[in-house]
């Protein structure tokens, strides 16, 4: 394969051919036998001795004020332990909720305060008790001596951004409702569109989507004393939830980082990672109960209140200027951002128009593009960016609009108009249209034997380089003749402990029953990176510090084999040290075991190439077919193909298993899933699973999976992660668009479909999005 | 859950002694019941739940002269499987098989199926959110509200939702009876648009009666959702067809998710009674079906799906 790009700043061993470990399916998860048996225990399934239950009082208005509370009542009820007001001076002396370094709130956002941005924000007062129903009664207490100061709010952004709209923050800005507001630009796009052959205008929105995890946030939280303390600065904080990174506790209650362990109680986080911000409040409040009443304290989250974050909603108006050639000269983009509740921080800049235009990485060859990106507040709840900056892809339609005006193939006119440093673009594509026998036809044109329109859906996506983080890896050979590595980030499904052990088997030469990846909690590295990290980039990590035990292992076995002989004339197999040139004089590890450790600090980096700083060298193009019932306005999705250039798979099922589920999640926020609050009191009406509907496997089309190994990439051996770069929300329109030629924002429920078939007026359709007729 | 007693009966009797000392509930399956307890749905919580999976001998499925006989606790995934049901009903067992998930069928009863309360998402907004008409409030939130989901055939009594259960559809186009320990009610006669179902004071279903079909007749059963398992139907279309030769001598036509109780569409019934039934027959019979239809602000939609629902169900196979 061709390519400009070399791995050689990525480390040792980075273009390694031979391969006995990593790659090889079938090798169960160390975690396999305890999730599959139910042997695992998650933060919710904790149970100490002595234990209270915490929860917070959840506003009933989707914008208000407490005026007065009275709870004298609730903390006189049998079996409360601890009522906390906003007002208290310990709530008063707790930093922003943003000094959760990594958190994705502002720093707008106090531990507990008298206001409520959203219906279901936590307000005015948490209590500790003897179990969740006293806690209930309590909170029932509370709320029927509480008064409230209602005001208006607003759901959706362009209803904030309109003139006139509520002020929702007006001690942060009293003008608007307005959070951030930035333009970029490049070239002079102006005389762009003027001097193109075609101009085309299209819009392009997303609601917000609630990150409806399988487990709600959990956490339990207990201070003691019983670790040792040479400076006796106090009582040890534990920790079990949803935040891993001990200094965020550190820097909350004013101790040492190392008095905080966080997740000695299981390592099993379940699906929460990257959810921070749904147990935020609970990682202020839950140690300060505990705290206050001696005992451990849990706080759960129910599955309503699962619904507290959201990924953020956004409405792009684009237009763009190309050739009769097929060339994109300009596009101009102004999107409103919904950034929901106070203390959500989705801001604007790394999902505007322009970066999804440029796709800095891959680098479109448009010299002109410019964004305007207004993000407002609203009060649906309370939204990051994060995984969703994926999702938004507004390029993807523009070559759409252009197939459909030029009578071209999409894909065609993607390579057209993207750089293509090397050749993975060019091969993700070609083996996506390969998967689905992929026969372009302009929109509305196909019809399927049952009478259902066919449609094509396709878009491309650069996959991250995760040279972000830097990781500490120890490496211990213990007299056992096994390789222990310590890790301190909790098990949650991506399974890169498995991957760490396969590249430390494969480069240290030993079996990989001989490698043991082991939770320690307590292993942390404060200032220079630490293995507390989940992933992408710890195999590359680990993959280092095994050459440097190998080394190490070497050097300390040549004498065993006899006078003269060098490091240089060994090799190690299957736990051995062997003489290269009569492999049959060999020792077990076991032999060299016990004083035998590496300490290796450090990160993969960006790739060393002519591309921008942070470019993205490998890519990964998704496809789909659906179908559509133009009587009924089903949409069905009917096969997905996913061709994604891995750099290089470690472990196969844990990568085919980072494609599977967000084509799980886009089928979910393509075809129906959306966060809906009453428009009148802005109530969540379908915070429960029934009501937002993940979906089943039933509805999973079957997928083709296209892998490429191009070991372009910076992770080990190349590449890395998939499923942040999977994930879209364009893809099933898209395949809608082609269908039918009307382009449809998620979720495309039949009513919107029907709307834009002109069966019904969109009027009568409730949503924030466009429905094109 | 808050504090209540859990009394295990033996006998309809006991049950029916037991719901009628008041402020009490009856626990079946308990697959709606306890999600309504767990979110306080309800302005009032009961001091005693009637446990009456211990009655026994009542889960049977029977077949006799007169037609099927299904006990109350007889579990949905037993009647969608059924070989007696699918064999001589199978518009019930197709219903069945479309309700919920394979883990609430095989816990959901008969009878909890039918007197299950409504979806509506207002009436359902924990701790009582919303404390509607149907829970003795004077406002119905859904109508001016967000109403996709509900009635596109008005609010009779105040109340705008739809009834959620299929298996009341499907047994609507059979014309069952529902057995309780007082009497036997007729189908269309069993539900109430505002209370559910016309159950009074200790008084429960113990069966449901399906009468044999008439020779020469043909059913269906047809669920509209979102998702292809767990969901509650949008719209469902349950047919029963007596055919002679290409003519339609009788029919019954039930549609569900259309009104606070299952309806029968005499409207299109009668568009097809006595006519050569074929695509324009099936064409005028979902229209006039439809034509009665007021649809909310947001729920329109639902009446041209209605509407091609209705047409498919009757267009003969071709």
């Amino acid at each position: 394969m061709s390519s400009t790009y070399n791995n050689t700043s990525s480390g040792r061993n980075q273009n390694r051919s031979v391969f006995n470990v990593v790659g090889q399916r079938g090798i169960p998860s160390m975690y396999s036998y305890a999730l599959a048996t139910g042997a695992a225990k998650f933060a919710r399934d904790v149970v100490i001795p002595g234990m209270l239950f915490g929860k917070a009082l959840r506003s009933p208005y989707a914008r208000a004020t407490i005026t007065s509370m009275d709870t004298t009542a609730a903390a006189a009820l049998p079996g409360v332990r601890a009522v906390i007001r906003w007002d208290d001076p310990d709530i008063q002396a707790l930093p922003p909720l943003n000094s959760f370094s990594g958190m994705v709130v502002d720093g707008t956002l106090p531990a507990l305060s008298a206001d409520a941005y959203f219906e279901g924000d936590e307000v005015g007062a948490v209590v500790a008790a003897d179990s969740e129903e006293i806690c209930d009664q309590a909170l029932a207490l509370i709320m029927a001596n509480t008064k409230w100061n209602v005001l208006p709010f607003v759901l959706d952004e362009k209803s904030s951004y309109a003139s006139g709209a509520p002020i929702l923050n007006p001690d942060l800005n009293s003008k608007n409702n307005v959070y951030s507001d930035s333009t970029t630009s490049s070239g002079s796009v102006t005389n762009a569109l003027a001097s193109s052959d075609y101009t085309i205008e299209y819009t392009q929105s997303y609601p917000p989507v609630p990150y409806h995890l399988s487990d709600p946030a959990t956490g339990v939280y207990y201070w003691d004393q019983d670790q040792t303390d040479p400076s006796s600065t106090g009582p040890d904080l534990h920790v079990q939830d949803v935040m891993s990174v001990a200094f965020n506790y550190a820097s909350e209650f004013k101790i040492p980082g190392y008095k905080v362990y966080p997740h000695d109680l299981t390592q099993y986080m379940g699906p929460q990672y990257c959810c921070f911000i749904q147990g935020i409040r609970y990682m202020a409040l839950g140690p300060l109960l505990a705290k206050r009443t001696g005992k451990p304290v849990r706080m759960a989250q129910d599955r309503r209140e699962s619904f507290d974050v959201a990924g953020a909603g956004a409405h792009f108006d684009i237009t763009i200027g190309f050739n009769k050639d097929g060339t994109l000269q300009a596009a101009n983009g102004t999107m409103l951002f919904n950034t929901g509740a106070r203390g959500g921080n989705a801001t604007a800049y790394n999902m505007n128009s322009y970066n999804y235009f440029w796709m800095g990485p891959v680098g479109s060859k448009t010299p002109n593009i410019a964004s305007h990106s207004i993000a407002v507040w609203t009060a649906m709840a309370r939204h990051r960016n994060g995984l969703d900056t994926a999702s938004q892809m507004v390029h993807a339609q523009a070559f759409y609009r252009m197939a459909e005006k030029l009578g071209k193939d999409p894909t065609d006119l993607v390579l057209l108009n993207f750089n293509t440093p090397n050749s993975s673009l060019s091969t993700v594509i070609a083996n996506g249209k390969k998967a689905l026998n992929w026969q372009w036809h302009q929109a509305g044109t196909k019809k399927l034997p049952d009478g259902r329109m066919h449609g094509y859906g396709f878009r491309i996506k650069d996959v991250a380089v995760a040279g972000t983080i830097t990781y500490h890896i120890n490496l211990i050979l213990k007299s056992d003749g096994k390789v222990y590595m310590p890790i301190g980030e909790g098990h949650f499904g991506t399974f890169f402990q498995d991957c760490c052990a396969m590249v430390i088997a494969e480069e240290l030469g030993a079996s990989l029953g001989d490698v043991i990846v082991s939770y320690d909690p307590n292993t942390m590295e404060w200032n220079n990176g630490t293995a507390r990290d989940r992933g992408a980039g710890m195999p590359w990590a680990a993959k280092e510090a095994a050459i440097d035990l190998k080394a190490k292992l070497l050097a300390a076995a040549a004498p065993s084999f006899g006078s003269g002989v060098t490091a240089a004339q060994l090799d190690t197999k299957n736990s051995t040290v062997y003489l290269i040139s009569d492999p049959t004089k060999n020792f077990p590890f076991s032999k060299f075991g016990g004083t035998l450790a590496t300490d290796f600090i450090g990160k993969c980096d960006a790739p060393n190439t002519s591309l921008a700083p942070g470019t993205f060298p490998t890519m990964n193009a998704i496809f789909c077919e659906v179908a559509v019932d133009t009587q009924t306005g089903v949409v069905e999705v009917l096969d997905w193909a996913a061709a994604c250039d891995a750099g290089k798979v470690i472990r196969p099922s844990s990568f085919e298993g980072q494609i599977e589920q967000p084509l799980m999640n886009m089928t979910g926020v393509g075809l129906y899933q959306e966060m809906i609050r009453d428009p009148q009191y802005g109530v969540l009406l379908n915070g429960d699973t029934l009501g937002f509907m993940p979906p089943t496997i039933l509805d999973l089309a079957p997928i083709s999976i296209q892998t490429t190994e191009s070991r372009m990439g910076t992770g080990c051996y190349g590449g890395v992660a998939q499923a942040h770069q999977i994930f879209d929300r364009v893809t099933i329109p898209l395949a809608v668009y082609n269908a039918i030629g009307k382009w449809i924002d998620p979720p495309i429920t039949p009513d919107k479909v029907l709307a834009a078939l002109g069966t019904i007026s969109a009027s009568s359709v409730r949503t924030t999005g466009g429905i094109e007729t | 859950l808050k504090t209540f007693a859990h009394v295990d009966v033996k006998s309809i009797a006991d049950a029916s002694t037991a719901l009628g000392a008041g402020n009490a509930v009856l626990i079946a399956g308990g697959t709606d019941l306890l999600g309504r307890l767990k979110d306080n749905v309800l302005p009032s919580y009961p001091a005693t739940v009637v446990n009456i999976k211990t009655i026994p001998n009542l889960n049977y499925i029977n077949q006799d002269s007169s037609g099927l006989k299904i006990g109350a606790l007889a579990f949905i995934e037993d009647i969608a499987n059924s070989s007696t049901v699918k064999g001589t009903w199978p518009a019930l067992s197709t219903a069945a098989a479309s309700v919920a998930s394979p883990h609430v069928r095989a816990m959901g009863t008969l009878g909890g199926n039918l007197a299950q309360h409504v979806r509506c998402w207002y009436y359902r907004v924990p701790n009582n959110r919303f404390n509607c008409i149907r829970k003795g409030g004077n406002t119905c939130f859904a109508a001016s509200g967000d109403n996709r989901y509900h009635s596109i055939y008005g609010a009779p009594k105040g109340c705008n939702s739809v009834y959620p259960s299929d298996t009341a559809t499907a047994l609507m186009a059979l014309n069952a009876s529902i057995v309780t320990n007082k009497r036997s009610i007729g189908i269309e006669s069993f539900f109430d648009a505002l209370t559910g179902t016309v159950l009074g004071s200790g008084e429960l279903i113990t069966e449901v009666d399906v009468p044999t079909p008439p020779a020469g007749s043909n059913q269906s059963f047809t669920k509209f959702r979102l998702r292809k398992a767990v969901d509650f139907a949008i719209l469902s279309v349950a047919t029963m067809l007596t055919m002679s030769g290409s003519t339609c001598t009788a029919a019954r036509i039930a549609l569900g998710g259309v009104a606070p109780t299952p309806l029968r569409s005499t409207a299109a019934e009668s568009a097809i009674v006595g006519k050569t039934l074929d695509a324009n027959a099936a064409a005028a019979a979902a229209s006039a079906a439809v034509g009665l239809a007021t649809p909310l602000q947001y729920n329109v939609y639902k009446v041209p799906i209605l509407k091609t629902l209705i047409t498919r169900a009757l267009t003969p196979a071709s």
